[in-house]
């Protein structure tokens, strides 16, 4: 056999060689075989991605470490809390304060509640968290959804209530409120309570 | 404790059965996945019309007739479906091929580390949003705090709007299906109703992994997948008990099924699109604007093929077009006539040109949307692949382009024509953009991601990465 002859053959044996390969390759890419340099090679990558993400992106950074991160942290310090004091530690004393409420009235009370002024005095000094986007008690709304079904009248905006001469119980807060009601309290006057409005509670 | 939660289980399920009967009368072609993802969306939202339905005939609800009617339209969706001889299919379990055809050789190392990070960004935003009670202002004096008083009353025109005691805010008055999905948590006796928007963002995240592997590979559907997840603010308010992300679920799954319908033929999806899209508007009323972007999306698609004026291509949006758009005049309907609620001062009634406005209105979008803060790089990403794709930005999605600008736009103008008082808090156009509009965003966010992961560029690149 020439050499000529011999190396046609040798070109044709590779082409057909390469041939098989890329058909093998297009098979393993139609099976879903993947390589496993590529593998490894793309998991470095796009790990590289993500961290590039999580630590240069502003916002991302907050959803890791803030939104994600610290919240998980807070559940497994929190995680012993009941339903109840979970609010309390989101809402702070304006939750305690309208739980106390609900404890203590019937669902068809009607509850004369303290005015702002009371709630928030001008000198600051008050045990209820101050007023974040109406989240206060000073919002009926807001108030209502803890209260539900009792109704609430506000001393504030009593022209406005056609309900303000039916109360049943008055939210006393800092101080005010016991010259609403239609006796003498004896004895200790807690500074935050609720009383019904006509006749003493009993005594236990 | 274990009979209190196996009939937890048992309410929820029956909704869930609710919504996958409702696409099995649909069809019986969708797959194990479609279904898993639609289940509870539709079913709550079967729920939620059904509470409408018990209002208008004056009739109290509350779980047992709700379950009752459901468990009837189960029966009845599926022996429609049957009688269509689609019993083969609704009754097949079709195990995904990647499940058939595993082995240890196609093991997709970064889908793994895509999908690690993705189930951990899963698991702490759920388990935030079932750990913390609803706390945000907006839920507690609209959306849950309507919710409860639904649940203890069985009427959706109850005591928060009498004159005698007010306690109802704007938001008490919007569409019925964040709120009664709310109350049918409350009606099974739960404490919380938190784990109705935890399952509606897991809903949209399984669907949007389906809807992507129509068309790309799994490491670019997990890769965008997680793109959408992690939008910051997107994923904040996930956990808070608000209307916007239920809506998400909805006005991405209505432009995206209309698309599909377009792209591959496929009827189901018309009508999967125009019951996604109501129910958007069921959410929301501003979802209207994703109504309308889905009719320009029709619109360009029947311009691009000659078909403006053949009859015969508007004949199958009959029926879908009523049902897109019968929840929103229902509902308004409602609201002014029942509970005499009106949105009328909220827009100025004719066109105008105030220049000063545009100009403040420009400035402020535009710093909201390049915020990273609350978008991510979404908004910077998306820019990217228009240009890298330009050569076939023309041929390949441009329905689904038309959709996300005309959304966009649409939805900007809304913003436009409010008539903003004074610059007081709630009015003020500063105000409701960082407020209301940043939100109002939401809904596009899954889109473009979906757009960009799907494009001829992005596809082709992933496909040769690995």
């Amino acid at each position: 056999m020439s050499k000529k002859h011999t190396h046609r053959n040798k070109t044709h044996l590779k082409t057909q060689t390469s041939r098989v390969n890329v058909e093998k390759a297009k098979d393993n890419n139609q099976s879903g075989r993947i390589s496993i340099l590529k593998n490894v090679l793309m998991f470095f990558a796009f790990a590289i991605i993500i961290w590039l993400f999580k630590e240069k992106n502003n916002g991302y950074k907050w959803v890791h470490k803030t939104l994600i991160g610290d919240n998980l942290k807070k559940i497994e310090q929190y995680k012993d809390l009941t339903f109840e004091q979970r609010y309390e530690v989101k809402l702070g004393f304006n939750y305690k304060y309208l739980e106390a409420i609900k404890n203590n009235t019937p669902d068809t009370a009607v509850i004369l509640m303290p005015p702002a002024s009371v709630v928030f005095p001008k000198d600051g000094q008050t045990d209820f968290k101050t007023a974040d986007e109406g989240q206060s008690i000073t919002n009926a709304t807001w108030s209502s959804y803890f209260l539900y079904p009792r109704k609430l009248v506000y001393e504030d905006k009593k022209e406005l209530s056609p309900l303000y001469n039916k109360a049943t119980h008055v939210a006393i807060a800092n101080n005010w409120g016991y010259e609403k009601l239609k006796y003498n309290v004896s004895g200790p006057r807690p500074k935050h309570h609720i009383l019904p409005i006509n006749n003493p509670p009993a005594q236990r | 404790m274990i009979i209190t939660l196996a009939q937890h289980i048992g309410c929820f399920l029956i909704v869930f059965l609710a919504g996958v009967s409702l696409l099995n009368l649909i069809s019986g072609n969708f797959s194990f996945f479609e279904k898993l993802g639609f289940g509870f969306p539709l079913g709550f939202g079967i729920i939620t019309v059904l509470m409408f339905m018990f209002e208008l005939v004056s009739v109290k609800f509350n779980l047992i007739n709700l379950l009752t009617a459901s468990v009837i339209l189960i029966i009845a969706f599926n022996s429609a479906a049957f009688k269509r001889k689609a019993r083969k299919d609704i009754l097949s379990i079709k195990i995904p091929d990647c499940v058939k055809n595993f082995s240890l050789w196609k093991i997709n190392l970064p889908w793994l580390l895509m999908a690690g990070v993705l189930g951990y960004i899963i698991y702490g935003i759920t388990a935030k949003t079932l750990f913390w009670q609803p706390l945000a202002y907006d839920t507690l004096t609209g959306y849950d705090y309507m919710a409860k008083v639904m649940a203890a009353e069985g009427v959706i025109k109850n005591s928060i709007f009498s004159a005698e005691s007010p306690t109802y805010s704007i938001r008490a008055s919007y569409p019925p299906f964040v709120s009664g999905s709310f109350a049918f948590a409350y009606l099974c006796g739960l404490k919380s109703s938190t784990i109705t928007g935890s399952i509606l963002f897991l809903s949209l995240i399984v669907i949007f992994y389906t809807f992507l592997k129509k068309y790309v590979t799994h490491t670019n559907a997990v890769f965008f997948t997680l793109l959408m997840v992690i939008t910051p603010e997107m994923l904040a308010m996930s956990a808070l008990s608000l209307s916007n992300c239920p809506q998400v679920f909805f006005t991405f799954t209505g432009i995206i099924s209309l698309f599909l319908w377009l792209d591959k033929g496929d009827r189901k999806y018309l009508y999967l699109g125009s019951i996604s899209l109501a129910l958007n508007v069921w959410a929301r009323s501003d979802g209207i604007v994703f109504i309308f972007a889905g009719a320009c999306m029709l619109l360009y698609d029947m311009i691009k093929n000659n078909r403006l004026k053949d009859i015969k291509s508007w004949k199958p949006l009959i029926l879908p077009g009523i049902i897109t758009l019968l929840p929103f005049i229902s509902w308004q309907l409602f609201i002014s006539k029942s509970l005499g609620v009106t949105n009328s001062n909220v827009f100025v009634a004719h066109l105008f040109w105030d220049a000063d406005k545009f100009s403040e209105l420009y400035d402020l979008v535009s710093h909201v949307v390049k915020s990273t803060q609350y978008y991510g790089l979404v908004f910077y990403l998306f820019p990217i692949v228009l240009i890298i794709n330009i050569k076939y930005i023309l041929k390949d999605k441009t329905a689904l382009l038309t959709a996300i600008f005309s959304a966009f736009f649409l939805y900007t103008f809304m913003y436009y024509q409010m008539d903003n008082g004074g610059k007081a808090f709630g009015y003020a156009l500063r105000s409701m953009i960082f407020s209301s509009f940043k939100r109002g965003m939401f809904p596009i966010i899954p889109i473009i991601c979906y757009y960009m992961s799907s494009s001829k560029m992005v596809d082709s690149i992933f496909r040769k990465i690995i």
